[in-house]
């Protein structure tokens, strides 16, 4: 009850402060606004594979009196750039469509036939020169015979075609029918896999480029790119990580389960015509609240770091601390302050991104379920709970640091110090985690360095990523009992310091 | 009488600085104690010692009972106080400072508490922010801080720094209301005794961290003898008058002096009434107090240790 009223007494001190009311507002603005711009600018279908600025450009760079055989074939391939362009922008091609993949692919298969033509016709060209200016390779026809270079032609003119057919009728279906014809004759277990994967994906019959599952049916193709064949321990003893053989055993597999779970997930969602990814709604969701947390850490350092040590800068401590409440419960009242604050904010900004992101992408996305796999079979979740629970996640180290802040703020007496500190810490710690790695430091993942960022723990591929990356092994259990027994450390500390301090201002 | 303080052989140092040495006070329920000392006496750091800011290295303290270290919550609940310069929350109002020590106290009065905060008479600027307000102000509020917790002992550090005049004679009259009809002991320091000499019913001078006295000021009235000065216009009648009664009398600019008790003042005035010699002003110095003081006090001879 008591420490209730004495929490009460330190929220009403934080909240009151012109200072706060600046960061709420400052903290308010960027949640409501990011949703807005992101579905301005990246989901407005407005980023077009070309302008008509690049039209310009080329024509730009045509010899207008072109007499060598050389300066023609440079104005014919400028030509052919052009008039795919133009196709480009009637076409409305957008980098989000499938087939913006396909142009540069039909750009040099066009190029270069138009350069064989040139080589049958054994015209007097320094092929070097073409081949810098258009980004592509001849070099491997310069000693073919007329006949080879003939049937080279005719095999790049047949595929050209095939691409121009799959651009024109934007059929998502042909695309993959195309991209499995290179798998065909497959030799080894890779290819194989990649043909039966790219047969499977074929039967779905996906034709519309709009189609959301082609979004799915792309993600499978690249998860499959990611996954990782293990090393034998021979060979693996010869890299340079600071992973033991055991840990690499146990990322790389942790790696392709999840790859293997994303998998399952975008099959189940193109069966079961589960848009799971909310039309963009949950990546702008989930990106906002992850950079609202980074912001609101910031400004809980600032307050935690002020806390204590502004009574004593002040002079306030003194008619603080002779009310009837022992020492201990004034500091556990401020940090719990703290905490009320952190919960505060946080829900006072996830509720503004919500409605921002609602009135944005529509409401109804969310409540397309999220998709999870356990036990091997796929099962839909409600985002929203989900969304609320990884928030949480990602609020327990935003406290962590804090308590840190707090427990500076209680034994050195400057706020300045204390929140300068803590915020290079927080901002430092990747760096700090690479240096003490090529150091050599033994016990890393048992400092809280690893752990201040829990974003990372949502999606099991960034963690395998940093846990290479950083050269150790850790997990989201192991990060939770570490910043635990820091906390405590940290926290008792400061409690004996705060009991046993004279106050001498 | 109980007491409400009792201090008990408390000694502090602060680095190699022996700052309090062996010091023990009682202060009774009710009473006003004056706590008196030149600059650098060791007031402000007993009451920090009391009140738990400072811990002391050797001693005991308790207030209505309780012992502090043992008893702290207990032992705080009973007192009020301010420290010097009673720094509060800048950004917020007066009012509001006080809700936040209110809320503080575990049996809070709301009546009370309103009653408080009109006798420090901030008027409407209570609902000001304290940040706004001057030295005086400030003093009042923390007056008001002190007294929200209903205490039984009040502790106040040199209050009527930064006080005007009036500010002064209303604290004082302050002061001897809350502690006749409330019942509440007044520990107040100063370092000009004439300042709180009127209202104090004792009055302790320290100097070097040690007690030097404790002076009674109800008993010394009836026994010591005090400087008294009558204005009168017959200046060697009126000696005469005074010498045939077997008093010493001493003439000074526009009368004379004597030393007699308090009790004989009247008597003195009788006689010389009697005599037709007219009494303009009758002056009873209590110069011998401040003298005693300074005297007392004259270890450190001004010097600052
Ligand atoms: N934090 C401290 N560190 C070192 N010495 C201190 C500290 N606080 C007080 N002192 C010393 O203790 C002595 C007593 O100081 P204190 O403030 O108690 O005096 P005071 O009687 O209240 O004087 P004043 O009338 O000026 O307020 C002084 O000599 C002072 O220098
Ligand atoms: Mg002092």
């Amino acid at each position: 009850m008591k420490i209730l009223k004495l929490t009460y007494n330190e929220i009403l001190k934080q909240v009151k402060k012109l200072s706060f009311k600046v960061c709420l507002i400052i903290v308010l603005l960027f949640a409501i606004s990011m949703p807005i711009l992101y579905k301005v600018f990246v989901y407005d279908d407005s980023f077009p594979l070309y302008y008509e600025g690049d039209i310009q450009y080329y024509q730009d760079q045509i010899i207008s009196d072109a007499d060598t055989e050389q300066d023609k074939l440079f104005n014919k391939l400028l030509d052919i750039k052009i008039n795919i362009i133009n196709r480009a922008l009637e076409n409305d091609e957008d980098y989000t469509d499938f087939n913006s993949m396909l142009y540069n692919e039909y750009m040099s298969s066009k190029t270069m036939s138009t350069i064989l033509d040139s080589m049958i016709k054994d015209e007097d060209i320094n092929y070097n020169e073409i081949d810098g200016w258009f980004e592509i390779d001849s070099n491997q026809y310069l000693d073919y015979s007329v006949q080879q270079l003939q049937d080279a032609k005719n095999e790049i003119e047949e595929y050209t075609k095939e691409l121009e057919g799959i651009i024109d009728t934007k059929d998502y279906s042909w695309y993959l029918q195309v991209q499995r014809s290179y798998y065909e004759d497959y030799s080894n277990e890779n290819d194989k896999m990649m043909y039966d994967l790219y047969d499977k994906l074929i039967e779905l019959n996906i034709k519309d480029e709009n189609d959301f599952r082609v979004i799915e049916a792309q993600n499978i193709i690249d998860y499959y790119n990611q996954k990782e064949i293990l090393i034998s321990e021979k060979d693996y003893v010869s890299g340079d990580s600071n992973l033991s053989y055991d840990e690499y055993v146990k990322l790389t597999n942790m790696k392709n389960d999840e790859i293997d779970k994303n998998i399952e997930k975008s099959f189940y969602a193109i069966e079961n015509n589960i848009n799971y990814n909310g039309n963009g709604l949950k990546t702008t969701f989930n990106d906002t609240i992850q950079s609202n947390i980074t912001i609101l850490s910031i400004v809980i350092v600032i307050i935690a770091g002020g806390i204590v040590a502004n009574e004593f800068q002040k002079g306030t401590i003194r008619l603080l601390v002779i009310r009837p409440n022992k020492r201990w419960k004034i500091l556990l009242s401020k940090f719990l302050a703290v905490v009320a604050i952190a919960l505060g904010l946080v829900y006072i900004t996830y509720v503004a991104t919500f409605i921002a992101s609602g009135i944005s992408f529509g409401f109804s996305n969310y409540f397309v379920s999220d998709l999870n796999v356990v036990n091997g079979a796929v099962i839909q979740e409600s985002y929203i709970f989900n969304s609320i629970c990884n928030t949480l996640l990602q609020l327990i180290p935003v406290i962590f640091v804090g308590l840190g802040a707090f427990f500076l703020s209680t034994v050195i007496n400057n706020t300045a110090f204390s929140v300068g500190f803590s915020i290079f810490i927080l901002m430092g710690s990747q760096l700090a985690i690479m240096v003490l790695s090529l150091l050599g430091f033994p016990f890393i993942d048992l400092t809280f360095l690893p752990y201040l960022d829990f974003a990372q723990f949502i999606n099991k591929l960034d963690l395998v990523s940093n846990c290479q990356m950083f050269g150790i092994y850790y997990t989201l259990g192991k990060g939770i009992i570490v910043l635990i027994s820091w906390s405590i450390i940290i926290y008792l500390i400061s409690t004996f310091v705060f009991n046993k301090k004279d106050i001498r201002n | 009488m109980k007491n409400v303080l009792e201090i008990k052989n408390v000694s502090k140092k602060i680095g190699k600085r022996q700052i309090l040495d062996n010091l023990s006070l009682d202060v009774r329920e009710g009473e006003i104690f004056g706590f008196v000392g030149p600059n650098g006496a060791g007031k402000t750091t007993l009451i920090k010692v009391m009140l738990g800011l400072y811990k002391p290295n050797k001693g005991s303290i308790s207030i209505a009972g309780f012992d502090i270290k043992d008893d702290f919550e207990k032992a705080m609940d009973e007192v009020g106080a301010i420290i010097e310069n009673p720094e509060m929350y800048g950004y917020l109002s007066g009012k509001d400072n006080l809700k936040l020590y209110a809320r503080m106290d575990p049996n809070n009065d709301y009546e009370y508490q309103k009653e408080v905060i009109e006798s420090v008479k901030l008027g409407s600027r209570i609902n000001n922010k304290v940040r706004t307000y001057s030295l005086g102000m400030r003093q009042r509020l923390g007056i008001a801080q002190a007294l929200i917790s209903k205490p039984k002992l009040l502790v106040l550090d040199e209050p009527t720094n930064g006080l005007d005049p009036l500010g002064i004679k209303e604290l004082r009259d302050l002061l001897k209301k809350i502690s006749k009809e409330k019942n509440i002991a007044v520990f107040i320091s100063s370092h000009i005794l004439s300042e709180i000499e009127l209202m104090c019913d004792r009055i302790a001078i320290i100097d070097n961290g040690k007690i030097l006295e404790v002076k009674d000021m109800h008993d010394k009235n009836d026994t010591e003898s005090l400087r008294v000065s009558f204005e009168v216009d017959e200046v060697n009648k009126a000696k005469e008058v005074l010498k045939a009664n077997n008093k010493e009398v001493k003439i000074i600019e526009n009368g004379i002096e004597v030393f007699v008790t308090r009790e004989e003042v009247p008597d003195i005035n009788l006689l010389l009434v009697k005599e037709n010699i007219k009494v303009y002003e009758i002056n009873i110095e209590h110069k011998t107090l401040e003298d005693e003081f300074i005297e007392k006090t004259k270890g450190t001879k001004g010097q600052i240790k």
